[in-house]
C-alpha cells in the first residue's frame, strides 16, 4: 500500500461514525432516587392543589360541615377545625394558594434576576458595577422584615404578597446569572459564534442564556419552596391575604386550638413540609439533568 | 519546504500585520495610583501569503494567542494595523467586521469547549451558513452534511442531529474545522488546534488540515508550541518572545540554523526520538522564568535569560538582522550565530 493510501486508510478507520448514545433527560433524573421520590410527591400534591375544588369532599369555607374539633375520621379524614370546617378540603385549597404564591414569586423573581444578572454579566464594566451595587442593597436588607413591611404598607392581597416575595428573592438569581454569564462569555464556543459573525443578540439568547439556564432552573425550584415558607411565615403573623386560605393562614388560625386539636396544625404543616422538601429534591435532580457534566465523560 | 514558496513574494498577502500592539490595563487596587499595562503583543509585524502555512511559536504567555484573537477581531488592538487582503480590519463597524469574518476563520484550542453543548452539530454549522448567506435556507442541512463529509465525519447526515457530548475529541475538532471552512475563508487561524488531542488523533487532524489546504487553497496561521507540528505542516515560522517577534524564517532554516539564542533554546527543548541524537545534541537550558509582560526588560527582552548576552543587550533593542532566505533574527549577535552555537559564546567575558 502506498503511503498516501495508508494515510487515507488511517483517516478512514477513525471516521467510522462512532457516536455515543444520547441519554434521555428522564433517565439521568431517575438515577437520583431522592429526586424521583420528590417528583412523585409533587405529582400527587400538584393535582391535589389544582383539582382541589373538585376533589375536596366539602366546601373549604363551609362551617359545620361536620362536628367541630373532631379528630380524623371518615368522611373527615384530616378531622375538622373549631368551626366544624373540613381540614382536608381546606388543606387542598390552601395548597393551591401556597403553590400559586410559590410559583408566582419564583417566576417573577427569576425573570427579574435573569435580566439584571444577564445584562450585568454580559456588558460588564460600568453597567455591571451599577447593577451589582443595586443588587447588594437589596441583599443586605433582612428579607422577612422587608416582606412584613411591604405587605403591611401595600395591603395583604395575594398579588402584593407575591410581589413582595419576588422583590426579596431576585438578587440571588441575579448573582447566579451574572456569574454564569461572566464565565460563559469567555468560553470558546461563544468566541466561535462571534467569529461566525453572530450578533450580540444571538450571542446572548442562543449561545449564553441556554447554557446559563441550568442553575437558574434549579435555583427557581428552590425559590418556589422558599417563597412558600415566606408566605406561610407572613400569614402566620396575620399578614396573609384575608380573602384566601393558604396553608400559612390555616396554621395561624389553628394556633389557639393546637394543643387540643393537633390535626388542625399537623396536616397543613405536613403539606408545607412535603411540598418544600420535594421541590428541593426535584431541584437537586434537575441539577443533574441540566449540568452538561453529567452527560460528558 | 526548504525555501519559502516562490510565488509568496509575488502575490499580495492574505494577512498583513504591521506593528501590532495589544495592551491590557491591569486593574490596580483602590489605592494604586498608576494603572499598569500588560504588553501582551508589543509591536508585531508579519504576513501570510496565499497558500502559505505560517507558524507562530513561543512559550505560554508570549502573546501568540492574543495575536490570533486580534487577527479575528476578538480583542481590540491598541495600535498598529491588521489588513486582510489589503483591507484594514481595525476600527470597523459591526457590518464590515462581519464581512471580514467571512474571510478569516478560526479553529480553537479545546474541542471540548468550542462547541455549544446545547446545540446540535447542525445548528452549530447552520449559524455561519445562514449569517453569511452561503447557501439558501432550504439547503443548509444538505450543505452541513456535505461539510461534515469533507472533514471526514461521514456519513455527515448521521452526525447532524447529535450533540457535542456524543462525540470524541477528534470528532469534535473535525466539526470545528467544518464550521471554520463553512464560509469559504481564505485564512484559517488555528490556535493550538491539535494540542488538546491524542497523539494519534493529532496526526489525523493535521492530515485533514493539509488536505483541506490543498483542496480549498487555504492559508493557515498556526499558533502552537508543538515544534513537531510546525515541522510537519508549516512553511514559515515566526518565533515570539514576550510580545515580540525574535526570529522568523523558513521552517527548515529555523530548525537547522536558528539565528537567535531563544530560537536555539526552543529547538533544543524539542525532544528527539533517537536517544543517541539526543545525547549528541548540545543542550541550551534557559535559566529563570519569563519576565512579567507588565514591565518587560529594557533593550532586548531576552537579555535577562540569554546565554550570550552582552552589555549592549540591556541597553538597545536589537534590529532585525537579515540572515538570507527570508530569515530575520532580532539579535545583536545574529550574524555570529554559528560561533555561539558552537559553544564559543561571545558572552563569557562579560557574564557576571
Amino acid at each position: 500500500m502506498s503511503t498516501a493510501g495508508a494515510m487515507q486508510a488511517a483517516e478512514a478507520t477513525a471516521q467510522m461514525p462512532v457516536i455515543a448514545p444520547h441519554v434521555p433527560a428522564w433517565r439521568i433524573f431517575a438515577r437520583n432516587g431522592t429526586a424521583a421520590f420528590g417528583a412523585i410527591v409533587l405529582a400527587v400534591l400538584i393535582p391535589l392543589a389544582v383539582l382541589g375544588p373538585f376533589l375536596a369532599p366539602f366546601d373549604p369555607s363551609r362551617v359545620n360541615a361536620g362536628p367541630p374539633m373532631a379528630g380524623p375520621h371518615w368522611p373527615h379524614v384530616f378531622g375538622t377545625d373549631d368551626l366544624g370546617r373540613d381540614v382536608f378540603s381546606r388543606v387542598a385549597d390552601g395548597l393551591r394558594v401556597s403553590l400559586l404564591v410559590g410559583f408566582g414569586a419564583a417566576s417573577f423573581s427569576t425573570g427579574l434576576g435573569v435580566v439584571v444578572g444577564g445584562v450585568a454579566g454580559f456588558f460588564g464594566r460600568f453597567i455591571d458595577d451599577l447593577l451589582m451595587r443595586i443588587t447588594e442593597i437589596f441583599q443586605v436588607i433582612p428579607r422577612f422584615f422587608l416582606g412584613v413591611l411591604l405587605v403591611a404598607f401595600f395591603g395583604a392581597s395575594i398579588f402584593n404578597i407575591i410581589f413582595a416575595i419576588a422583590i426579596l428573592s431576585w438578587p440571588e438569581v441575579a448573582r447566579v446569572v451574572r456569574s454564569e454569564f461572566l464565565s460563559l462569555r469567555a468560553r470558546q464556543f461563544v468566541d466561535a459564534a462571534r467569529v461566525a459573525g453572530a450578533s450580540r443578540r444571538t450571542l446572548i439568547f442562543s449561545e449564553i442564556l441556554p447554557n446559563a439556564m441550568g442553575p437558574v432552573v434549579v435555583n427557581g425550584t428552590l425559590l418556589v419552596g422558599q417563597a412558600m415558607l415566606l408566605e406561610a411565615g407572613l400569614s402566620y403573623l396575620g399578614l396573609g391575604d384575608p380573602s384566601l386560605v393558604s396553608l400559612g393562614v390555616m396554621l395561624q388560625e389553628a394556633q389557639q386550638i393546637m394543643r387540643t386539636a393537633w390535626w388542625t396544625t399537623a396536616f397543613p404543616g405536613l403539606m408545607i413540609f412535603l411540598a418544600v422538601l420535594s421541590l428541593n429534591l426535584v431541584g437537586d435532580g434537575l441539577n443533574d439533568v441540566l449540568n452538561p457534566r453529567s452527560r460528558e465523560r | 519546504m526548504a525555501e519559502a514558496p516562490a510565488f509568496a513574494a509575488a502575490a499580495a498577502p492574505v494577512l498583513e500585520v504591521r506593528d501590532l500592539k495589544v495592551h491590557f490595563p491591569v486593574a490596580g487596587g483602590w489605592f494604586q495610583r498608576e494603572t499598569r499595562v500588560v504588553h501582551a503583543v508589543d509591536g508585531v509585524s508579519l504576513a501570510v501569503h496565499p497558500g502559505e502555512v505560517v507558524a507562530v511559536v513561543g512559550e505560554s504567555g508570549c502573546g501568540k494567542t492574543t495575536l490570533a484573537r486580534a487577527v479575528l477581531g476578538l480583542v481590540d488592538a491598541t495600535a498598529g494595523e491588521i489588513r486582510v487582503k489589503g483591507a484594514p480590519i481595525i476600527g470597523l463597524d459591526a457590518a464590515s467586521l462581519r464581512a471580514h469574518r467571512r474571510r478569516v476563520q478560526m479553529v480553537f484550542q479545546d474541542p471540548f469547549d468550542s462547541l455549544n453543548p446545547r446545540k446540535t452539530i447542525l445548528s452549530t454549522l447552520a449559524q455561519p451558513l445562514s449569517i453569511h448567506g452561503i447557501v439558501p435556507a432550504g439547503e443548509i442541512r444538505r450543505e452541513a452534511a456535505r461539510l461534515l463529509d469533507l472533514v471526514g465525519l461521514s456519513p455527515g447526515e448521521a452526525f447532524l442531529d447529535r450533540y457535542p457530548h456524543q462525540f470524541s475529541g477528534g470528532q469534535r475538532q473535525r466539526a470545528c474545522i467544518a464550521r471554520a471552512i463553512a464560509v469559504r475563508p481564505e485564512l484559517v487561524v488555528a490556535d493550538e488546534a491539535v494540542s488538546a488531542l491524542d497523539i494519534s488523533i493529532r496526526a489525523q487532524i493535521l492530515t485533514l488540515l493539509q488536505r483541506l489546504k490543498a483542496e480549498f487553497g487555504l492559508s493557515y496561521l498556526f499558533i502552537t508550541h508543538d515544534l513537531g507540528v510546525v515541522r510537519s505542516l508549516c512553511d514559515r515560522v515566526v518565533v515570539m518572545y514576550l510580545g515580540r517577534i525574535v526570529e522568523e524564517g523558513p521552517t527548515e532554516r529555523i530548525f537547522t540554523a536558528p539565528g537567535h539564542p531563544y530560537t536555539a533554546a526552543l529547538m533544543a527543548s524539542c525532544p528527539l526520538p533517537d536517544p543517541r541524537l539526543a545525547r549528541a545534541r548540545k543542550t541550551v537550558t534557559l535559566s529563570g522564568d519569563l519576565p512579567s509582560p507588565v514591565s518587560p526588560p529594557a533593550g532586548c527582552r531576552f537579555h535577562t535569560r540569554c546565554p550570550v548576552a552582552q552589555a549592549i543587550c540591556g541597553r538597545e533593542a536589537p534590529p532585525a538582522i537579515e540572515l538570507g532566505q527570508g530569515q530575520r533574527a532580532h539579535c545583536h549577535f545574529a550574524a555570529d550565530a554559528p560561533r555561539w552555537q558552537a559553544g564559543a559564546g561571545p558572552a563569557q567575558e562579560s557574564k557576571p
